[in-house]
């Protein structure tokens, strides 16, 4: 069972991973007594080179691109230039330095551009770095204009190229090794799931802003601190195209060799320095090989080489998958209508006591439109409740409002006697109100088993611990997700790709996902979409259990009417936004109103009148 | 009149912003690609129309002509070669247009080399009009400009292929579904780029020395203009380009160039953090 966090080929063991990455350390190593300083140079190159595209990757993990990586670069190398040059400060006193200046700078530009995302993200990180280049340029007094700072300070004991050879393989040895260390923890985890279905994320319980801003300013940090050795090295900075060369390069080194393994942005670092550099090539005929060969990859590796390598040896190293079973064949239909019977409505604990959530005349507009026209409604603890009502009627707009995803113009969603209006999604969520989605059910590139621990929050959320202890040593999360498992029937499953399981069980799994996050309330925005049979039967078997065994309100979008009435307690219809009728699912079903919204007037009125 | 020559200089500047951040808008806004190569093909755009109007001696009418189309089939080929494929996975075509221009550009380099070259306008002259000067290249590059913002809204707006192309903007799942050869509409859409880059290269190339990087600023300033008008959005590029033109002329002419550039940068990131879409900018 695979819990690292490369999928669905298996990668080579941790130890064979350790094992060969000491036998390229050690070759590098012996490289910096024997080569020439011609040679060394390249190396150095690379080394850089590697360290940027690995602090890079890691925003990465979120589908997110930013375009100003080499800002941060150059914010690390003018620190180091104007404090050695300027106020005669030691070296190794700047490097520090370096790293804090950048990742400040990255903090600045990152709150506002993280609240885009995509495409506007991309250009916004690139406005920033387009402005801060033109301060670089024209800010004469400061930064040198044009002519730059010449004479930068040299590092104390660092007297030749031989020591810089081996100061920057140490550092870039450093970087790979603590983004590894990033990769395999709960918050590399936590970025996975960001990128691969950010609602669901946040709505159980992963922060957004936090982790991608955390992101963003680490990775902004080792790039300022490569740019404080590398004014070092070259004595001498100006602004040119240095920082805008810098983020074009970076993006080509980790998209050519693949931004799903760190080794990927090794190798297309490695690949794109080492080969034009060490042809000897003119800058003109390098980039010319850095283009064809960019454009190569991504029409015959559009992952990435490293990712395509992998996919197609990666059987060698690996056992087979066992293919997934069928869901019927697991539980008989016979079982599963014998479980489901002992969860008749009259059987569950009598649903008393103060409400859980309180939905307090809430309306929204979007534009013209008005999508809720003042929703009141209540939900009591261990209750179940359906919410039906035809398409448009402001199902899913209201689950938005009470999970944070939108704010209501009007009113007042209150959980557990605190108001929820305003509150980031994620702050819900670990609250313990959690929802679902009907379009991004699981995390597909994360396996089963991890799409789980994403769910586990440990009770009490350190930021160092989340990014240091790698998340299969986390004790409490893995024993939890193993009981999880078992409980959900996943074990088969656990292993593969949560994209590749079945859709009946991804369902499953998705719920599975949001009881892992130890919810009050349950949203679950249409859990039945797309399910048939025995399927249905296995979740409303699965649903049932929450209230009954695990004392979870739910409340339910469904559009299936016989689920609709054997799981709920109550039944709240929408209709144009507003509450049409409530009560239970018998008297909800015969009311003429309810019949009139769903099937049209005449047959309303035959009803009524029959 | 200072006020108006301020204001002309402001508007000149403007048109050739927009001339150029037009054909970056469409792409990003029909097909959510942003498109560097556009800067090497407005430089491809200028070099065209040296060639067309030295070594094959045409006027430079025609050579404007000429260089809009070659542009076109060029960015077109590259559409078809590379872009089709890969609509749906953002970072590559990202990626992919990167590598275009470098490709471009460095070919441009090593075929054209630092060779300074220049080309001749028959409207290079500096009319009067009423105490406000301005060079004839510049009020031609100001009506070209507003021909082609009227050509393109009513060529989106109103014809077949217009309609197609704001389908796939909108979805281009759904347009697939309704018939639309949404590969065709890629290729469409970058001709027209190529186009608009091949038309700003060959207006702006009289006002310049030609070189093969000669892309890269405008590239530059394209993107502030469409970051700051909202990516996507015609309107907004003409809005942040007359934003930008004027801020540019009023600064340059009552306090310094240098404060000029500073003040439209601040005034991009002042904008950006209160609105991160931009003027215009939708979605």
């Amino acid at each position: 069972m695979s819990r690292g966090l490369s999928l669905p080929a298996r990668l080579p063991t941790a130890g064979i991973q350790l094992g060969s990455g000491s036998a390229v350390v050690a070759v590098l190593a012996v490289l910096g007594f024997t080569a020439s300083p011609y040679y060394a140079h390249i190396l150095i190159v690379t080394f850089f080179a590697v360290v940027l595209a690995v602090s890079y990757r890691l925003l990465l993990h979120t589908r997110e691109a930013s375009f100003c990586h080499g800002t941060f670069y150059m914010f690390g190398a003018y620190t180091t230039a104007l404090l050695t040059v300027r106020q005669d400060w030691p070296f190794w006193y700047t490097v520090p330095l370096a790293g804090l200046i950048a990742a400040a700078s990255a903090l600045v530009i990152g709150l506002p551009s993280l609240r885009t995302t995509g495409p506007y993200f991309f250009l916004i990180t690139f406005g920033f770095l387009v402005v801060v280049g033109s301060v670089a340029e024209n800010a004469t007094s400061l930064t040198g204009g044009f002519s730059g700072v010449l004479g930068i300070g040299q590092p104390s004991g660092i007297h030749s190229i031989r020591g810089f050879y081996f100061a920057t393989l140490i550092l870039a040895v450093i970087t790979v090794i603590v983004f590894a260390v990033f990769d395999r923890s709960r918050w590399g985890l936590e970025l996975i799931a960001l990128g691969d279905a950010r609602d669901l994320a946040q709505a159980t319980g992963t922060a957004r802003l936090a982790n991608m801003l955390g992101a963003f300013v680490v990775g902004a940090f080792f790039a300022g601190i490569a740019g404080s050795f590398y004014a070092s090295y070259i004595t001498f900075v100006s602004p040119n195209s240095f920082t805008l060369w810098t983020s074009i390069y970076v993006l080509i080194y980790v998209v050519v060799g693949g931004s799903r393994y760190l080794v990927g942005a090794v190798v297309g670092a490695a690949l794109l320095t080492l080969f034009p550099v060490w042809l000897g090539w003119s800058a003109n005929l390098e980039a010319v090989f850095a283009a064809g060969l960019t454009l190569a990859i991504i029409l015959v590796a559009p992952r990435g080489i490293t990712v395509e390598l992998a996919d197609r040896l990666g059987s060698f190293f690996a056992p087979k998958d066992r293919g997934p079973a069928v869901v019927a064949a697991d539980v008989t239909p016979g079982e599963v209508a014998a479980a489901v019977e002992h969860v008749a409505p009259e059987g569950k604990a009598a649903v008393s006591g103060q409400p859980l959530l309180e939905v307090r005349d809430v309306k929204i507009q979007f534009g013209g439109v008005r999508a809720l026209g003042g929703v009141t409604l209540d939900v009591k603890p261990r209750e179940s409740v359906g919410v039906i009502g035809p398409n448009g009627a402001g199902k899913t707009t209201l689950f938005n409002c009470i999970s944070g995803f939108a704010r209501p113009d009007h009113g007042d969603v209150i959980f557990e006697g605190r108001s929820m209006v305003g509150m980031t999604p994620h702050r819900i969520a670990r609250l313990g109100l959690v929802r679902t989605f009907q379009a991004s059910v699981v995390f597909e590139r994360l396996s089963v088993y991890q799409n789980l621990l994403v769910g586990c929050r440990p009770p009490t959320s350190n930021p160092l611990r989340n990014a240091v202890v790698p998340i299969r040593a986390a004790a409490h999360e893995t024993s939890r997700a193993d009981e999880l498992v078992e409980h959900f029937g996943l074990e088969r499953w656990a292993g593969a790709a949560a994209g590749s399981v079945p859709y009946g069980i991804r369902k499953i799994l998705g719920v599975a996902i949001c009881v892992a996050a130890r919810p009050r309330l349950l949203c679950l925005d249409e859990p039945m979409a797309g399910l048939h049979g025995a399927e249905v039967d296995h979740m409303q078997h699965v649903l049932a259990g929450l209230a009954q065994q695990h004392g979870i309100a739910l409340m339910l979008i469904e559009h299936r009417m016989p689920v609709v009435m054997s799981l709920c307690d109550r039944v709240v219809v929408l209709s144009f936004g507003e509450v049409l009728a409530e009560g239970t699912p018998e008297a909800v079903r015969a009311d003429p109103r309810v019949i009139e919204a769903y099937l049209g007037e005449e047959t309303g009125h035959a009803r009524a009148t029959a | 009149m200072e006020i108006a020559q301020v204001l002309v200089n402001g508007i000149s500047y403007a048109a050739s912003l927009a001339l150029v951040a037009i054909g970056l808008t469409i792409v990003f806004g029909v097909l959510r690609v942003v498109n560097f190569a556009h800067g090497a093909l407005f430089m491809l755009g200028a070099y065209a129309t040296y060639y067309i109007t030295a070594s094959f001696k045409w006027n430079y009418f025609l050579a404007i002509i000429g260089a809009a189309l070659v542009v076109g089939l060029i960015s077109a080929f590259a559409a078809a070669a590379l872009f089709s494929r890969y609509r749906d996975l953002l970072l590559e075509g990202a990626v992919m247009s990167i590598a275009l221009a470098l490709l471009i550009t460095n070919l441009g380099w090593l075929q054209f080399s630092a060779v300074p070259r220049t080309v001749k306008s028959p409207i290079d002259d500096v009319i009067d009009i009423g105490g406000v000067r301005v060079l004839v290249q510049r009020l031609f590059i100001i009506v070209l400009t507003a021909a082609l913002l009227v050509g393109l809204q009513f060529f989106v707006k109103r014809s077949r292929m217009g309609r197609a192309m704001r389908a796939v903007q909108q979805d281009p799942h759904a347009a697939r579904l309704q018939g639309i050869k949404v590969d065709q509409v890629v290729v469409l859409t970058f001709a027209i780029g190529g186009v608009l880059a091949g038309i700003a290269g060959a207006l702006v190339s009289p006002t310049q020395t030609l070189q093969p990087s000669m892309g890269e600023q405008p590239l530059l300033l394209a993107f502030v203009v469409i970051i700051l008008g909202g990516m996507g959005s015609i309107p907004g590029a003409v809005l942040a380009s007359l934003v930008l033109g004027l801020t540019q002329s009023t600064t340059s002419t009552y306090w310094t160039p240098q404060a000029a550039t500073w003040l439209s940068f601040s005034l991009v990131i002042a904008v950006l953090a209160i609105r991160p879409k931009g003027l215009l900018g939708h979605e």
